[in-house]
């Protein structure tokens, strides 16, 4: 069980007023959990990790994990990194050159209070890198080692001594796409093994909806939205996090009439035209909205066609086709503003010829701007 | 010329009269000219018999005869170990240990260090040696104390080689404080923190991780600092001759300054000096190549994570304090102190009444003084000048492993195998017998300023240029430059900085060497710290102070300039 709260670090910036850090986070996790920190790079993520890790000492807030307050700013206890009972796995990986693997994935054991005897040492240490998949490298030299097998032995080092938490620093982002893939699938797996309670940091959003329970999106500092990765996919609460989850299209417009949450209204759009979308949060009769729509989630029709009934059709001509393999995405111009579509691999309409874009009211996310 | 087709413009380079051979071959042909006559006349000199008007009249081995049957030889080698190894542990402890608070840890204080190095950098080693022999020596303070502290006779016998190795090791310490530095600063702080979410604390993180990704820089460090132990000359001199303890340096310096001169003995000694540092120049190689082993990509993201060292970090202000005390502050106060008496007498009360300008005055008023400063000055910037565009050629030229670049970069630091007093005797003979009146001018000295320091200058163009990406040249290939107009247009205005930074560092270490400019300094020709020297053989300590001083004060100036130059290409990477 890791709390925390009014989670405050700030860099001052010698020459501007702009500041990066991470303000007044907060968010709680059940024992277990998977917990990511997405956002784009300065966002505060990697600060927040470092703050929870006790390797930066926050300007305000607490954190307590597992009963134990090893931060609070108001009574001013620190407890310093090597006293907090955690595991990380840092970007570069961080494998000591001097080591052999064994020693690397020992170190954690070596240092502990409590003496651990050489056999039980050697047990775990084993067992640790059988759970990543190493067994019988560790006699080798860590600098023998591939990026992906290196990966391995930080979080075999990371997890060795059963710690009460584990961080992860974007720990995919040095691997090439084939490998994270695989890596990506692994981690979770034996995170759930294992039943670590983790805290991920990453800024690639398959990452985060991939693995995680819980997602809190982050943006110059701050939270914007922290919830399961599913409501953070279907119902992002800002622009921001429509955009960053993957909605290109932005339409501007007015609510047509009041709209309670969680209900389907009518949106009057700025250029012209009127579609259904799926208000979240309520908006009042005239208010100003956004209208996020993902490229995947528009279909595109003859001109003529009829669209699925109660979805929305907007008219539009096509302008661009760029054939990408798995889909071939397609820039139309609807009443001057242009929607981005990605259709499946397939034939196309020509550019230039007109066409429908269909999509459901419930992927027309209204947003209050 | 723009509109000529890029094919007639320059040369071809696949052809065997290109521009790239030719200029190999040009840069190699004037360093062989520099760098491979010193060599040769010495051994040469070193296997014949001269007569009375001292040319060569047959080969022999008798030099080296005399040279090993001479029971002072075991005697000198080995006073030149002791104090080698001596004084290489004491500056690496020194400086070692403050590099590691101020680069890792948030200790107090810790600008004192810089300061103290930059300062360093500008002072003639001979000026410190002087107040480090004031400062420990029979009237000095620390006896002084030791007396009025109810001590019979000495606490410390300065000439001795305790007294050497003291006062080497805090001359080399603020060097050793600069390249570890680095070390520590360049090293991936995500090794250290790795550690302590693993459970170490700073002690156990510092020993287990730090220490040992360090060693290897380490090891090459101590080597390095040996090895220019070994080639010492100041503290030998002016400690350990009065005290009879001789070195292999002072050695060769006491042959060569006897009347008349035994220059093959002198040779034969220089031969067997050479040899020794050519070994360990040879393992040092091998160790500085793998000091690079355990260098590994640092994060993104980077901002110095220093170690929090709690409570404790007033105890590292204390240490940092003390060695600015030590290592600058207490030479510069002896310095001071000397330059205001107007005859040597130890620090007291009594000695504030006799406060003086007039050896200040002496210095600014005498001609020859200011004479010696231009000379001085002149001599250097001209090597440093000279160096320079040599090594952007050499440089350039090894570093892209262009046509000879091994071979450029082998002759251009060829002379790292020279203790300064060999290649004075080495430059001496070469020049003795070549019919260029140079000898007993100037000129003399710049050629071995420019000998010796070639191999710093290829240094810095040889790392400015590994640090610029191939592609930025490919670019300029492929758009229709020619080689030269490559070096011309791309690399030189790019390598500026790092030229800028090597020219002003051999300005500074030209101007406070001494061991190479005292054999060839003749009445005429005098540089300032050859004329220290005599000052301090005359017994004149107050004007030596009071020059020193100034003298120092300039060279400060110039020490500043090369700091904020160095560390420019750093600040433009990390923006702060």
């Amino acid at each position: 069980m890791l709390t925390v709260t009014g989670l405050t670090r700030i860099f001052a910036n010698r020459y501007d007023a702009i500041a990066g850090g991470v303000r007044d986070a907060a968010f709680t996790l059940a024992p277990g959990a998977f917990f990511t920190l997405l956002g784009p790079s300065g966002c505060g993520k990697t600060t927040t990790l470092r703050c929870l890790a006790g390797l930066e000492r926050p300007d305000g807030g607490r954190i307590e994990l597992d009963g134990q307050v090893i931060f609070d700013a108001a009574s001013g206890v620190v407890v310093p990194v090597h006293r907090r009972g955690i595991g990380m796995v840092f970007q570069s990986y961080a494998i000591w050159p001097h080591m052999t693997v064994f020693e690397n994935v020992a170190f954690p054991l070596r240092v502990a209070r409590e003496r651990v005897a050489r056999e039980a040492l050697a047990a775990k240490v084993e067992r640790a890198l059988a759970t990543v998949g190493l067994a019988g490298y560790g006699e080798r030299p860590a600098t023998r080692l591939s990026g992906g097998q290196q990966q391995r032995v930080a979080l075999a080092r990371a997890i060795v001594h059963a710690p009460k938490l584990l961080l992860l620093d974007e720990p995919l982002s040095n691997l090439d796409a084939a490998l994270r893939e695989e890596m990506r699938d692994e981690l979770r797996r034996l995170q759930q093994e294992i039943g670590v309670t983790t805290v991920y940091v990453t800024h690639d959003q398959s990452e985060a909806l991939a693995m995680s329970d819980l997602v809190a999106v982050m943006d110059r500092g701050r939270i914007v939205q922290l919830d399961a990765p599913r409501a953070i996919y279907f119902t992002p609460a800002s622009e921001f996090v429509a955009r960053f989850i993957g909605a290109a299209n932005m339409l501007r417009g007015t609510a047509a009439a009041a709209v309670a949450a969680g209900a389907i209204g009518a949106v009057q759009l700025a250029g012209g035209g009127r579609i259904a979308a799926h208000f979240a949060a309520g908006a009042a009769a005239g208010a100003a909205v956004q209208v996020a729509v993902r490229p995947e989630s528009i279909t595109l029709a003859a001109a003529d066609g009829a669209g699925p009934a109660g979805g929305n059709a907007l008219p539009a001509v096509l302008r661009a086709v760029s054939f990408l393999g798995a889909t071939v995405r397609c820039d139309a111009d609807a009443a001057g503003r242009m929607v981005r579509v990605a259709a499946p691999a397939g034939p196309v309409p020509a550019v230039g010829a007109a066409v429908s874009l269909h999509f459901a009211a419930q992927s027309a996310i209204a947003l209050a701007t | 010329m723009s509109e000529a087709p890029a094919a007639t413009r320059g040369w071809s380079s696949s052809t065997l009269f290109g521009a790239r051979p030719v200029t190999s071959l040009v840069v190699g042909g004037l360093l062989a000219v520099l760098m491979l006559p010193p060599l040769l006349m010495l051994v040469q000199g070193s296997l014949v018999e001269t007569d009375a008007t001292g040319r060569a009249t047959a080969w022999t081995l008798a030099h080296f005869r005399t040279l090993f049957s001479a029971p002072a030889l075991a005697e000198t080698l080995w006073n030149s170990l002791v104090f080698s190894a001596g004084s290489t542990v004491l500056s690496l402890l020194v400086g070692g240990v403050l590099a590691w608070l101020v680069e890792r840890t948030n200790a107090p204080l810790r600008f004192l260090a810089t300061i103290s190095t930059i300062i360093s950098m500008g002072t003639p080693y001979i000026l410190h040696v002087v107040a480090w022999l004031f400062l420990l020596g029979p009237v000095g303070p620390v006896n002084d104390a030791w007396k009025a502290a109810g001590g019979s006779g000495k606490l410390i016998e300065v000439q001795s080689m305790w007294g050497m190795i003291l006062i080497e090791g805090f001359l080399w310490s603020p060097l050793v404080f600069l390249l570890l530095g680095a070390t520590f600063r360049a090293a991936n702080a995500d090794m250290e923190e790795a550690a302590r979410t693993s459970g170490a604390g700073v002690l156990a993180t510092v020993w287990r991780i730090s220490i040992r990704l360090a060693m290897p820089a380490i090891l090459a460090l101590a080597l390095f600092v040996f090895i220019r132990a070994i080639g010492a000359f100041e503290v030998p001199a002016l400690v350990g001759i009065p005290a009879r303890l001789y070195v292999l340096t002072t050695a060769v310096y006491e042959s060569m300054i006897t009347m008349p001169p035994d220059l093959g003995y002198a040779s034969a000694f220089a031969v067997v000096m050479v040899a020794i540092v050519a070994v360990l120049l040879y393992f040092y190689g091998r160790l500085s190549a793998n000091a690079e082993r355990y260098h590994s990509v640092t994060g993104k993201g980077y901002r110095p994570r220093p170690f929090d060292l709690g409570a404790w970090r007033w105890l590292a202000g204390g240490l940092i304090l003390l060695n600015f005390a030590v290592v600058l502050l207490a030479p510069m106060l002896a310095l001071v102190w000397m330059a205001l008496q107007s005859f040597p007498r130890g620090f007291s009360m009594a000695g504030l009444k006799t406060l003086t300008w007039s050896n200040f005055t002496a210095v600014i008023e005498a001609p020859n003084y200011l004479e010696l400063a231009i000379n001085s000055l002149m001599v250097a910037a001209g090597a440093a000048t000279a160096i320079m565009l040599l090594a952007a050629f050499a440089g350039w030229i090894a570093a892209r492993r262009g046509p000879g670049g091994r071979m450029i970069d082998q002759l251009a630091t060829l002379s790292l195998v020279f203790p300064g007093i060999v290649l004075g005797v080495a430059v001496m003979e070469v020049y003795l017998r070549v019919p260029l009146p140079i000898y007993g001018t100037l000129w003399i000295i710049l050629i071995a300023y420019v000998i010796r320091f070639m191999p710093f200058g290829m240094r810095y163009v040889y790392s400015g240029v590994l640090q610029l990406h191939r592609e930025l040249e490919e670019a300029a290939s492929v758009a229709g430059a020619g080689y030269l107009t490559i070096l011309r247009r791309i690399v030189a205005p790019l390598l500026t900085p790092a030229m800028v930074a090597g020219w002003l560092f051999i300005f500074l270490i030209a101007n406070k060497e001494l061991a190479i400019a005292i054999l060839l300094a003749s009445p005429g020709s005098q540089v300032a710290a050859v004329a220290v020297f005599d000052l301090w053989v005359n017994g004149q300590g107050g004007e030596l102070a009071a020059f020193g001083l100034l003298w120092t004060v300039l060279m400060t100036g110039v020490a500043v300039l090369f700091f904020v130059q160095s560390r420019r290409g750093r600040t433009d990477i990390w923006g702060n």
